[in-house]
């Protein structure tokens, strides 16, 4: 067996990076600037980067972790791993509340006293709260990282696995992710419906991460991929960039035939991960890793480390990015939504969570060499 | 693959987007003559379904009866009669626009309903009044729930059906847009879903979000930080805007003959 690449995967980090910057931008509500972001031009969007990249760099971590200090103690590891987004996660509901009982309180216009609905929750918080922590209550913008934990979850219970049984595993996890149409399977929300980000679902694409991230930084042999796979997945992305780009502009002018459109997004759901989705995240992907050396000189760029840095701290960046989104939003409530307080507020934020990541990465490396998160 | 649900949630993809646009692509107002609070760009509306059985009634009948059914902002809540809620404002514009005809709007309102809620009762409610035209306004308490998003769709077109079978027009409206209430509720998928409905169900669905959108943050309207004392005159204004533009979208979507005797807005 050759020896696994050594280091981390400077890509990993820049794209991961990448992704928590369009997931800050999209959750201010109305933000102009999103029409900059991935999801107007691919058929798939920051979260499929995320959880893509999330699952590489779980193997990345842990499978090195499980083959130098034993598959217990990274199973440990997992789990510690997940309770931090459990504890992220209540975090940033916590965040939620008070902005709900901010706005109840300061809200207060008999115009909108349906919506001000929202604030029941606060009249019997016994129920609300307990259904936060079951994780089954994601409000608004707030269902990435309950998936993220179910996902690491189901990676900590099948990890002793992975070394022996790695490909029954992938056939599994593809098995019931076509189950999932067929049987509906869901986790139940609160109060109703199921998760945004169905687990069952998405699982697939993080298991396709853990192969992949599995293959090539712990076995040490990446997984072979015939030249014209790469091919294919350009012809792809070139086929597929026109189109989204006509739904996403074509709809103002109202030019997108609706039979078209709705023929084209049977294949694009988003809660259960579509097959187009699927298709167009490992298509960017093959075409990255194939266009972009490992080693590109402008990987070493600052602004380039600068994204990176956000990628290696990305719980931290990620909370962060939500929390500064809600500060984003108010400033708008505020002084207005005009196209340069959207400007002005977007460019805050980044140069925020950048300088942040920065600061994350320093602190980091006064203590002791880590290996970067999972 | 997930039928509806997929369907839907296309338009939630383009949801964010879509916000942006009525204001970045603003064309020149159709509705010049209206008051200055209550005047959109007219990209806000961009459809062209036709109100059949409505235009029918009033050419051959000389008369028309809508019936509205929505939630607490139907009602007219906050308002400073019932005078003043949009459907009673639509009855006095469309009267005032189409002189000599029978025009009534009847509220079927009730508070805090989901539009399941809403479905159950069109029946006895809404459809016994015989109407021409219903009007449908929800999505609000639906959102505030997170009522399941395919359910809400299947609901929509199962009571735009049985609307249709009573041989009557359907337009749905939407929920409203307040800055401080977005954040909090995520109304996209459902106006996503509602604009769903109205494609395949071939209605209209009236924008109430992007056109209180514009309202709001063109300053045209001022809903937020309004004192106390002042805001049964904001919920007046509010809702006789909507009731000029909703008359507006129905006037329009009627189709009339070029020689029926209209007035202008005014």
């Amino acid at each position: 067996m050759s020896a696994p690449a050594k280091g981390r995967d400077q890509r990993l980090d820049f794209f991961r990076g990448l992704g928590l910057l369009f997931i800050f931008i999209n959750h201010i509500p109305d933000n102009a600037f999103s029409f900059l972001t991935l999801a107007n031009f691919l058929f798939c969007d920051a979260a499929e980067i995320f959880v893509f990249l999330s699952g590489y760099a779980a193997a990345l971590v842990f499978g090195r972790r499980a083959r130098a200090d034993g598959t217990a103690y990274a199973m440990a590891n997992v789990l510690a791993r997940v309770w931090t987004l459990y504890v992220a996660h209540i975090f940033l509901f916590v965040i939620y509340t008070a902005q709900v009982a901010w706005t109840a309180q300061n809200f207060d216009n008999p115009l909108f006293i349906e919506e001000m609905q929202i604030a029941a929750f606060l009249d019997r918080p016994h129920v609300a709260i307990v259904q936060a922590l079951l994780l089954a209550h994601q409000p608004l913008f707030m269902n990435i990282l309950p998936l993220y934990i179910a996902l690491l979850l189901g990676f900590a219970l099948v990890l002793p696995l992975i070394p022996r049984f790695g490909r029954y595993l992938l056939v599994l996890s593809a098995a019931v992710y076509v189950g999932v149409p067929i049987f509906d399977w869901n986790l139940p929300g609160y109060p109703d419906g199921g998760w945004f980000f169905n687990p069952f679902a998405w699982q697939f694409l993080f298991a396709l991460g853990i192969f992949c991230g599995w293959r090539s930084a712990v076995d040490g042999e990446p997984v072979g991929v015939p030249k014209w796979v790469f091919w294919a997945a350009a012809i792809f992305l070139a086929a597929t960039v026109p189109v989204r780009t006509w739904i996403t502009v074509g709809y103002y002018f109202d030019s997108v035939p609706i039979a078209f459109a709705e023929a084209i997004y049977q294949f694009a759901d988003k809660t259960n991960e579509g097959p187009l989705r699927l298709l167009s995240i490992l298509a960017l992907c093959a075409v990255v890793v194939w266009r972009v050396p490992r080693d590109a000189a402008w990987l070493n760029l600052r602004w380039a480390r600068a994204i990176t840095r956000c990628g290696t701290n990305s719980l931290a960046i990620f909370c962060l990015g939500i929390f500064l989104s809600v500060l984003g939003h108010a400033a708008l409530v505020e002084y207005g939504a005009s196209i340069a307080n959207q400007a002005v507020v977007t460019a805050a934020g980044c140069f925020i969570l950048l300088a942040l990541a920065k600061l994350f990465s320093w602190y980091k490396a006064q203590g002791k060499p880590r290996r970067g998160e999972g | 693959m997930a039928g509806r649900g997929a369907k839907i949630r296309f338009w939630l993809s383009l949801g964010v987007a879509m916000l942006a646009a009525p204001l970045a692509f603003a064309q020149t107002a159709p509705n010049a003559a209206m008051p200055e609070a209550c005047r959109v760009p007219g990209s806000v509306f961009v459809t062209d379904v036709k109100l059949v059985h409505s235009a029918d009634r009033v050419v051959a009948e000389k008369r028309l009866t809508i019936v509205a059914i929505g939630s607490s902002s139907t009602m007219g809540m906050g308002a400073s009669s019932a005078e003043a809620a949009w459907p009673a404002r639509l009855e006095a514009d469309l009267r005032r626009r189409l002189p000599g005809l029978q025009i009534d709007v009847v509220n079927r309102a009730r508070p805090r309903e989901t539009a399941d809620q809403m479905a159950k009762r069109l029946r006895k409610d809404v459809l016994s009044l015989k109407p021409d035209l219903v009007v449908w306004e929800t999505g609000t308490a639906d959102a505030v729930r997170s009522i399941d998003i395919d359910q809400f769709g299947t609901t929509l077109e199962d009571g735009i059906a049985a609307i249709a079978a009573a041989k009557a027009d359907t337009m749905l409206v939407t929920p409203q847009y307040a800055r401080d209430t977005v954040r909090l509720i995520g109304f996209q998928p459902y106006i996503d879903a509602m604009n769903q409905a109205g494609l395949r169900r071939d209605v209209l669905v009236f924008p109430r979000y992007e056109t209180m959108r514009h309202w709001i943050e063109s300053g045209q309207m001022k809903l937020e930080n309004v004192p106390r004392e002042d805001m049964t005159k904001v919920a007046d204004l509010l809702y006789d805007c909507l009731g000029r533009q909703i008359a507006r979208v129905v006037l329009r979507a009627m189709h009339l003959p070029k020689d029926f005797p209209s007035a202008p807005p005014r």
